[in-house]
């Protein structure tokens, strides 16, 4: 337990870090949301300086990170100054539809590329591979904006799926089916940018590290020893390949959730992206920094999770903690 | 009856893959014969880069030669389908150089022992202890060091475990690729003494690759000498060590002290 111990701790510093950070620069940033007030002639400088001190916008950075720090251990992640109401449940909503799109997004990717890579890998060099290797050249080129830009194209033309948004007017009157079908239209946009999107760089990943396990000494043998490709595929290279290929899996998860705050906003998906965005250019300090550590708490838990699988996964890892 | 092994005019070049080079291929093998009958041992002595590891690869057919044939039991193992050759592979077992990188470091030692046991089914699961610490016993490792992994045993161990690996499938014919080039001499004399029994005990016939002549007049029957792909001279080990023909013969010999060759191998009891 010593190894998920060390992991956790290392987790929360991660995640100190970046609220440090984010708060910093979100402060330091020039203007606040009080001063786009000052040009407003109908708002009175009494009144700004009181809001100013409502808000402790006239204490130094450093108290103010402390405070927010202390509110945050608590669970109270701050006010936001647009809306007028906490920015936990603000983002919290929003954060949700986030990870139904992130995971989804995640777990499908993994779905197509594994057996893809893995193809590409046994018959290394010959057509299939050289077609995937063509394929996933082409897709690295293509910026995920412009995938979903295309994709939105194609939904406009076509009709065959929605152009944007969650769900449909009139989503709270239908019943669970109809409900689960709705929101699967909505994320086949979505979805299908960030699938793809991610594809050329886990295909490459899971064919390298496949091609460097059946090449490895210890696959050769169990081939001459007369082992079928079967049970050497699951028993000997993709075991041996699960260390590299977890850890993509933890960094996959937070490439795709920063990945899906852009898709979000070309796709109108009411997830953290258009809020965080909205935040960032209202200067609304809480809520970006709210956003930020909350999509930071994702991210640490990918890559936390991925530490589990880990240490599930790999026996030696399990064995050195015993040793002195 | 035919030989257990017969290999014909076998060939094996290797081409380099960039296009600069291209047309320059590597005669690993070339024109190699030669025949095994039940419970013989042939000694395959060259230096290093004579195609000895070639001529392993070939045989254990994880390399597919350019030309010529391996036949086993009288069937070309070069004509028949992979499922065909998958139910003859156990029969044929290679022990690696290098047992660090040939034995699967997620496997316990009873795991890499049993999996010929699990995947062809030819023994009940009831006797796979027993049959696996027999293997143990024969080699002699300890048996409490079944449910270590190959990466927690010594070099020599390792190297044992790596033999006990090859019996396990119980093969006719055990191929050591240099499998005792790496160990100090005591763990070569140990294991030599070890393949002696074996010889014996289980009829199995035997291929191994040595740089070492006088391990190799010790061990087998009959010994081949490679040089550059070929095998230049084979005979017995009387006549290979009295009354050397080739040049690559007597240069090896050369390189080994005359005391060793006259008596016995020192072993270690």
């Amino acid at each position: 337990m010593r190894y998920l111990a060390r992991r956790l701790l290392h987790a929360i510093v991660l995640l100190l870090g970046a609220s440090l950070l984010a708060f910093f620069f979100t402060a330091l940033a020039p203007g606040s949301y009080v001063d786009e007030m000052r040009m407003n002639p109908q708002i009175s400088a009494d009144s700004i300086a009181a809001l100013k001190a409502q808000y402790n916008l006239d204490k130094p950075v450093p108290t103010r990170y402390a405070m927010w720090l202390r509110s945050a251990l608590h669970g109270n992640l701050g006010f936001s100054f647009a809306y007028d109401v906490p920015v936990g449940p603000l983002l919290l909503i929003r954060a949700r539809n986030t990870l139904v799109l992130t995971i989804t997004a995640t777990l499908l990717a993994w779905v197509i590329a594994l057996p893809l890579g893995i193809w590409s890998a046994e018959r290394s060099g010959r057509w299939p591979d050289r077609v995937i290797t063509w394929i996933t050249g082409t897709l690295l080129v293509i910026p995920d904006i412009a995938l979903a830009l295309g994709f939105l194209e194609l939904a406009v033309r076509s009709g065959w799926f929605p152009t944007g948004g969650m769900v449909s007017v009139g989503f709270n009157s239908m019943g669970l089916a109809e409900k689960l079908k709705d929101l699967g239209a909505h994320m086949v946009l979505p979805v299908s940018v960030l699938v793809l999107g991610a594809q050329p760089l886990l295909i490459r990943h899971v064919r390298a590290a496949m091609q460097e396990e059946f090449g490895k000494g210890y696959v050769r043998a169990a081939e001459a020893h007369g082992i079928s490709k079967k049970r050497i595929l699951w028993r000997y290279a993709l075991p041996g390949a699960a260390n590299p290929l977890i850890s993509l899996f933890g960094f996959s998860l937070g490439a795709l959730l920063s990945g899906s705050l852009l898709v979000e906003i070309v796709t109108s998906w009411p997830g953290l992206g258009p809020r965080l965005l909205e935040a960032i250019l209202a200067r609304d300090l809480y809520v970006v920094t709210g956003g930020i550590l909350i999509s930071t708490v994702c991210l640490v838990g990918g890559n936390f999770v991925a530490d589990v699988m880990l240490y599930w996964a790999d026996p030696r890892i399990r064995k050195n903690e015993t040793a002195p | 009856m035919p030989n257990l092994l017969t290999v014909e005019n076998l060939a094996k070049s290797y081409t380099a893959r960039r296009a600069r080079d291209s047309g320059l291929a590597v005669r690993a093998l070339d024109g190699v014969s030669l025949s095994l009958s039940d419970g013989e041992t042939l000694a395959v002595v060259g230096a290093s880069g004579s195609g000895k590891s070639t001529l392993a690869l070939c045989l254990a057919c994880l390399e597919k030669p350019t030309s010529g044939s391996v036949s086993f039991e009288g069937r070309d193992l070069l004509m028949i389908g992979e499922a065909e050759l998958r139910k003859i592979r156990p029969k044929i077992q290679l022990v690696f150089q290098d047992p660090a990188s040939s034995l699967n470091p997620r496997f316990s030692a009873f795991e890499l022992l049993s999996e010929p046991w699990r995947v062809g089914g030819s023994l009940p699961r009831s006797e796979w202890r027993t049959q696996a610490c027999e293997l143990m016993r024969i080699t002699g490792l300890p048996s409490d060091l079944l449910s270590r992994r190959p990466m927690e045993f010594s070099g020599g161990q390792r190297q044992r475990l790596a033999i006990a690996r090859g019996l396990a499938a119980w093969p006719k014919i055990l191929i050591l690729d240099e499998a005792l080039s790496s160990l100090d001499p005591a763990l070569q004399a140990q294991i030599a003494n070890l393949l002696v029994d074996l010889r014996e005990s289980r009829e199995l016939a035997m291929v191994f690759s040595t740089h070492d002549p006088a391990m190799a007049a010790h061990l087998a029957d009959k010994i081949a000498v490679m040089e550059r792909g070929k095998i230049v001279e084979q005979g017995t080990p009387r006549e290979i060590l009295r009354q050397p023909q080739h040049e690559a013969t007597l240069k090896l010999l050369a390189a080994t002290p005359r005391k060793i060759l006259r008596s016995r191998p020192p072993v270690v009891p």
